[in-house]
């Protein structure tokens, strides 16, 4: 049976610091130049590892919400709200746990946190990834402020069905490379585009979000 | 490997924005978060700044990279109105251009990875 699961990384707004450099303007682009046949810019989403925005705020301000009313309702139906108010906490704590990457910083997902997940497909025993190539997913976003959008789940495939594990076998490495080799996915974005940005004096706001793939 | 422990910061960030007049902008911050999340207006790290750039009635176009080959980074842009709506809900409807999407991949990175925890699937 195949089966996949996600772990997130909660990101706040940090303070920027800005380095600015007008000789920046005239950069080369680094990286390797993508291929035609390559599906790193089809952003449509279909295969193992599904990477998207989330707004994970939202999440737990829904699950708190959902909390606050079974609370305030339980004395009519204490049976059943008691099971729905311990499925909400362990939702929010799926997430929490993911936030914290492997329940090991407790960093709990608040009001006002932005983060994104990264979902892959996983065996569903023994819980090493799998080629299951067919993920789908989308996020609806909805900021506080006038931002709200569906932006869909980047998909990038993995290559081979071998994995690249720790001696004790509790870690697995993904190379997003795009060579044929174990635990290989294939290349993400080092060098992102948008087009068509409007004025922001023509009454439109343009809210720009990036997320570096990686971590250990 | 070690543990996982967190996401990878994004670092070093930097950037070129283009207006369709032909002028073009650095970008440039130090990230030492995950995720960078900036509102595109003076106080996004462009120099000269952003309504310079593009100003009322005009577009532009950002290409966004990390200078290290490591950096695997994907991105999205969400639009919104940032004036005051009108008073009438149809106005606004009709107005406001909501949504967003992804950004485009220039090019691509081979050396990025992330390490994830190994363990069965808990269901239910």
């Amino acid at each position: 049976m195949q089966r996949f699961r996600g772990f997130a990384a909660s990101i706040l707004f940090a303070a920027i610091t800005i380095l600015t450099d007008p000789a920046l303007s005239g950069a080369a682009d680094p990286g390797t130049v993508i291929p035609t046949s390559s599906e790193a810019s089809d952003q449509e989403a279909r295969s193992g590892a599904d990477l998207q925005p989330l707004q994970l705020w939202k999440e737990a301000r829904h699950a708190h919400q959902r909390d606050e009313r079974q609370r305030s309702h339980r004395w009519r139906r204490p049976n059943v709200l008691r099971r729905r108010h311990d499925r909400s906490r362990e939702r929010q704590g799926r997430l929490s746990r993911a936030a914290a990457d492997g329940e090991h910083q407790g960093i709990a997902v608040s009001p006002n946190q932005t983060g994104y997940v990264v979902a892959v497909a996983i065996d569903f025993d023994t819980g090493v990834p799998l080629d299951f190539n067919f993920l789908s997913g989308q996020a609806a976003v909805v900021l506080p402020n006038k931002y709200r959008a569906t932006i869909p789940a980047i998909a990038l495939a993995k290559l081979t069905a071998d994995n690249v594990l720790s001696d004790d076998g509790t870690l697995a490495a993904l190379f997003l490379a795009g060579t044929p080799e174990a635990g290989s996915y294939s290349t993400v974005a080092r060098v992102l585009q948008v087009t068509d940005i409007p004025s922001a004096q023509d009454r439109t706001a343009t809210l720009v979000v990036v997320n570096r793939i990686g971590g250990a | 490997m070690r543990p996982t422990k967190t996401a990878a910061l994004l670092g070093n960030f930097k950037g070129s924005l283009f207006s369709d007049l032909g002028a073009s902008a650095a970008i440039g911050t130090a990230l030492g978060t995950p995720q960078f999340v900036a509102e595109l207006n003076d106080g996004f790290p462009a120099v000269p700044n952003f309504s310079s750039m593009v100003p009322a009635g005009h577009t532009g176009s950002m290409k966004l990279f990390s200078p290290s080959d490591i950096v695997g980074v994907f991105g999205a842009v969400l639009y919104g109105q940032s004036g005051k709506p009108g008073k009438k809900i149809k106005d606004r409807k009709v107005r406001r251009p909501d949504g967003g999407v992804n950004m485009r991949t220039l090019t691509t990175t081979q050396s990025a990875s992330i390490v994830i925890p190994v363990r069965p699937a808990i269901c239910n």
